[in-house]
């Protein structure tokens, strides 16, 4: 009964510290093996219907870091969540996923666009908060996209 | 009989009050709406406009803005929050207000096996048209014998186009735009197929490239994410579903009793805490 009112304690207060759950002491490295695997799973699908796969790696404050003064706040107020250290844990996920993109035994250069740092050293405006872009970043993030995919196509030619 | 009730009804309010209370204590709403408001409305946002499967009731979300949870999180000041919207996407305070505000700013969704909460077919918000089909689209009919070549893209609210000032400006628009205007691929034709949807993490997005890749026969899969694997992962603890996926299993599966229990708590804070104590004790 005590275990249960203890238990149930933490759920209604949302007390989710690091410390409470064994998999959340290595969140970063748990999630990024998951999503690895999952983009792996797509690579290999799209392939086996001889279709072209891209993965990008979206861009977020909390990974890249603040640029202007209201990133600043908005950095400030979205670092720590749940009493995890958000960019310390993104900036681990995110290496994870990069380094494994980036080898080229397992993905080759056209499947994958880091984005993750796309508005650093860019002294105009980007983000509205931790993760989303007004339409200056939308049109960014697309121009990418759309370089990348000429980029494949030009190689398509030459064969 | 009469006597019995009141003191029931009595009994109920206070712990409905003393529930509220823990509410706005734990989500210190009481700092940025004051007392008396945070004990009538707790949350700055309510989650729970999504729980029946996504679907939205227009008085609750009339007026409502749509990211406020967003300013929950970035804990910055409602106004500065709009303001910097409005500057990033060359507009007005207002203009942000209206697009992101009520019933057609707030996504409509719909459970699809092994997805999840998706987006409901045929509805159309201030920022992103949804299909017939369910997704975003720019298929046009003839292209003056040039080659189709279809897009598809999977991901989460970035790639749907939350923070866009209208469907024009959009990922999905954009991208359109930005390949047909290419002149290194002007025989072709690109066509945009966007099934991202909000929330989507990594298992969705899979299972949705599983599913229409021999469907619509895209020429290229482009999956963005990245985000909410991580972020979902330490709200829910679930790594190997989607986000809403236990509140889907508890509402397909429980009994009548915890869906009524269930039911009661979107209205009743001292219900939430009961639904929360069964959950516990599952």
């Amino acid at each position: 009964m005590i275990e249960l009112l203890k238990r149930a304690f933490k759920k209604i207060f949302l007390i989710k510290s690091i410390d409470n759950f064994n998999s959340k002491k290595n969140i970063s490295n748990l999630v990024g093996k998951k999503i690895i695997q999952n983009i792996k799973i797509n690579k290999t699908i799209t392939e086996f219907n001889d279709k072209k796969f891209i993965f990008v790696l979206q861009p977020t404050l909390i990974n890249s870091g603040p640029q202007t003064d209201i990133d600043k706040k908005i950095f400030e107020g979205s670092k720590y969540y749940k009493n995890i250290n958000m960019y310390e844990e993104f900036n681990k996920y995110y290496n994870l996923i990069k380094n494994d993109m980036n080898n080229i035994n397992n993905f080759d250069k056209d499947n994958f666009l880091d984005l993750s740092n796309v508005f650093i050293n860019k002294e105009e405006q980007f983000f509205i908060d931790a993760v989303h872009v007004g339409d200056n970043g939308q049109k960014k993030i697309a121009e990418e996209i759309g370089k990348k995919i000429i980029s494949i196509e030009s190689k398509e030619k030459i064969k | 009989m009469i006597l019995f009730f009141l003191i029931f009804i009595i009994i109920f309010a206070f712990f409905e009050i003393i529930s509220r209370i823990i509410y706005i204590i734990h989500h210190k709403t009481y700092k940025s709406k004051g007392i008396f408001l945070s004990l009538l409305f707790p949350l700055n946002f309510d989650p729970s406009i999504f729980f029946k499967f996504g679907k939205i009731n227009k008085s609750r979300v009339k007026n409502l803005f749509r990211l406020e949870s967003q300013i929950n999180i970035t804990k910055i000041n409602k106004n500065e929050y709009i303001n910097n919207f409005a500057k990033i996407n060359r507009c007005n305070y207002q203009k942000i207000i209206e697009t992101y505000s009520g019933y057609d700013a707030f996504e409509k969704l719909e459970y699809e096996p092994f997805i999840g909460l998706t987006n409901k077919k045929n509805t159309q918000l201030n920022y992103a048209n949804i299909n017939k089909k369910g997704f975003q689209d720019t298929i046009v009919p003839e292209q003056n014998n040039k080659i189709i070549k279809n897009i598809m893209i999977v991901g989460n609210s970035l790639a749907f186009g939350l923070g866009a000032s209208s469907v024009q400006s959009n990922i999905t628009n954009s991208l359109y735009n930005y390949l047909n205007n290419n002149a290194s691929t002007k025989n072709i034709h690109w066509q945009i197929l966007n099934f991202s949807f909000i929330s989507s993490e990594s298992i969705s997005e899979m299972n949705q490239i599983n599913k229409y890749i021999s469907i619509y026969k895209p020429d290229y899969i482009v999956q963005i994410g990245g985000y909410t694997d991580l972020y979902f992962y330490i709200n829910n603890n679930n790594l190997y579903s989607y986000n809403q996926g236990e509140q889907i299993k508890e509402y397909l599966y429980s009994s009548i009793f915890t869906k009524i229990l269930i039911n009661i708590s979107i209205y009743s804070y001292f219900f939430r805490i009961l639904v929360k104590i069964l959950r516990v004790k599952k």
